[in-house]
């Protein structure tokens, strides 16, 4: 098959039983330390989850079911990136700050 | 513009308002409604958001300023932050002031309060107060990226500049002081509406290139650099490939296997809930092949533009990661869409069990 194009979409649902939104940012990186990468979603906004997803490798392929993290507000980019030193890496997301206001 | 990134639900059945959107300066437009208020009578919009069916996309007027605000229901009473100097919507990583650990460049594409900021690591697993750069009012950013295109040995900052009403054509570029301050912005030319943006060698002379995913024309736009370093590293004008759709995100890695880099473009379409990935094979010296168009959230309720590749199944050749929303029962949840490249020479059979097809 020709190099460049892509096969049918394999479905990998946030089977949560609250709403969790479309992803609106995504990135890879190696988070289980199976040697394949990982994935992480954005989700900006649902009735009770609004943080980023994590979609781990099941190592052959595959993935095992996506694992929810909750933020205090939207989000609306993420990362994997060792912030703190530690060796090993972190999610970082960018928070719209949207979930009050005044008019003064 | 701000893209509030809430869903309308088409049924009457939700007679609530999800959302409020709280308009506290100036007029803004939101589909056939208005939103107009003023420091002291604010106005309100009831966002009906229970279900997806479209996003609501809330635009401010050109060049004047609005203040939005969204207050959740039955949070009310909750203190309100201040959208003023930090509105982040993007961000990129990097080491900003060489003192090796990693700081953040963050895109604030609040209109009112657009800009930069940057967070410096302070090593101890906290960050330093955000230092605010500003751009006018209406030069809302779409996204931000490191690169450090001058050859001095710093990360530089870039934006692209899309405007309120993806009407603008630039991207700002602040040079780095060395130690993560930055001097002013320079600009260079892109397409219509810059939104998504990938800083890498396109043509092969070792020397980053910019393209943005241009929302306003449905293009991309490679901005091809000058070749030299220091004060003189620039960008040549823009050449611009049309995506199809209107363009908002794009990644970049070699597709195809031949060495160079490729894109795949984050789309979304006119009408419909529909997102494409549209992938643009690079044929050498960052010229690009028409699209190839993919749905990213086949059978969906609504497709997202976020993409990223990778080589998901170690298969040796890059994957495509999209998203959507889905309904699931009688609730909508968002989905990864993973398509795997029909270019690998090797098969996939399981865990250490590659088979070499030639």
């Amino acid at each position: 098959m020709e190099a460049g194009t892509f096969g049918a979409a394999e479905i990998i649902l946030f089977t949560n039983p609250n709403y969790v939104s479309n992803p609106k940012e995504l990135t890879t990186g190696f988070i289980n330390g199976d040697g394949f990468p990982d994935i992480v979603a954005a989700v900006p906004s649902g009735r009770a989850i609004e943080g980023f997803v994590v979609v781990n490798s099941n190592g052959s392929g595959g993935f095992n079911t996506p694992v929810y993290y909750e933020a205090s507000q939207q989000t609306f980019d993420v990362a994997i990136v060792d912030l703190d030193g530690d060796g090993d890496r972190d999610v970082h997301y960018a928070r719209k700050l949207l979930s009050g206001g005044h008019c003064s | 513009m701000l893209d509030a990134n809430l869903y309308e639900n088409g049924s009457p059945t939700y007679s609530y308002c999800y959302y409020r959107l709280v308009c506290c300066y100036g007029r803004v437009a939101l589909g056939q409604r208005v939103c107009e208020g003023d420091a002291t009578n604010h106005a309100t919009l009831c966002l009906r958001a229970r279900s997806a069916n479209r996003p609501y996309t809330v635009r401010g007027p050109i060049g004047l300023p609005a203040t939005v605000y969204l207050k959740r229901l039955g949070e009310d009473s909750i203190p309100g932050f201040s959208v003023s100097g930090f509105g982040p919507s993007s961000f990129a990583v990097g080491d900003l002031d060489g003192d090796g650990d990693v700081d953040i460049l963050v895109g604030d594409s609040f209109f009112g309060s657009p800009g930069i900021s940057v967070l410096k690591n302070n090593g101890d697993q906290t960050f330093a107060a955000p230092v605010y750069y500003s751009v006018p009012l209406n030069e809302v950013v779409g996204e931000v990226a490191l690169s450090d295109f001058d050859s001095d040995g710093d990360l530089d900052a870039f934006a692209t500049i899309r405007g309120s009403f993806d009407q603008m054509t630039k991207i700002k570029v602040w040079r780095n002081n060395g130690d993560g301050t930055f001097a002013a912005p320079i600009e260079f030319t892109t397409g219509q509406g810059p939104a998504g943006i990938v800083i890498a060698d396109f043509t092969g002379d070792g020397k980053p290139d910019v393209i943005t995913a241009n929302y306003g024309a449905s293009s991309i736009s490679i901005l091809r650099h000058n070749g030299l370093i220091g004060a003189g590293a620039g960008f040549l004008p823009p050449v611009s490939f049309n995506a199809t759709n209107h363009a908002e995100k794009i990644a970049a890695a070699d597709v195809n296997g031949d060495g160079i880099l490729d894109v795949v473009v984050g789309e979304t379409v006119d009408i419909g809930p529909l997102a494409t990935l549209a992938v643009m094979i690079n044929t050498g010296n960052g010229n690009f092949a028409a699209p190839v168009i993919y749905d990213a959230a086949p059978g969906g309720r609504f497709g997202s533009t976020a993409v990223a590749l990778a080589d998901l199944d170690n298969d040796g050749d890059v994957d495509l990661i999209g998203g959507g929303l889905y309904s699931s029962g009688s609730i909508d949840n968002g989905a990864v869409t993973i398509r795997r490249n029909n270019g690998s020479r090797y098969l996939w059979r399981g865990r250490n069990n590659l088979v070499y097809q030639p």
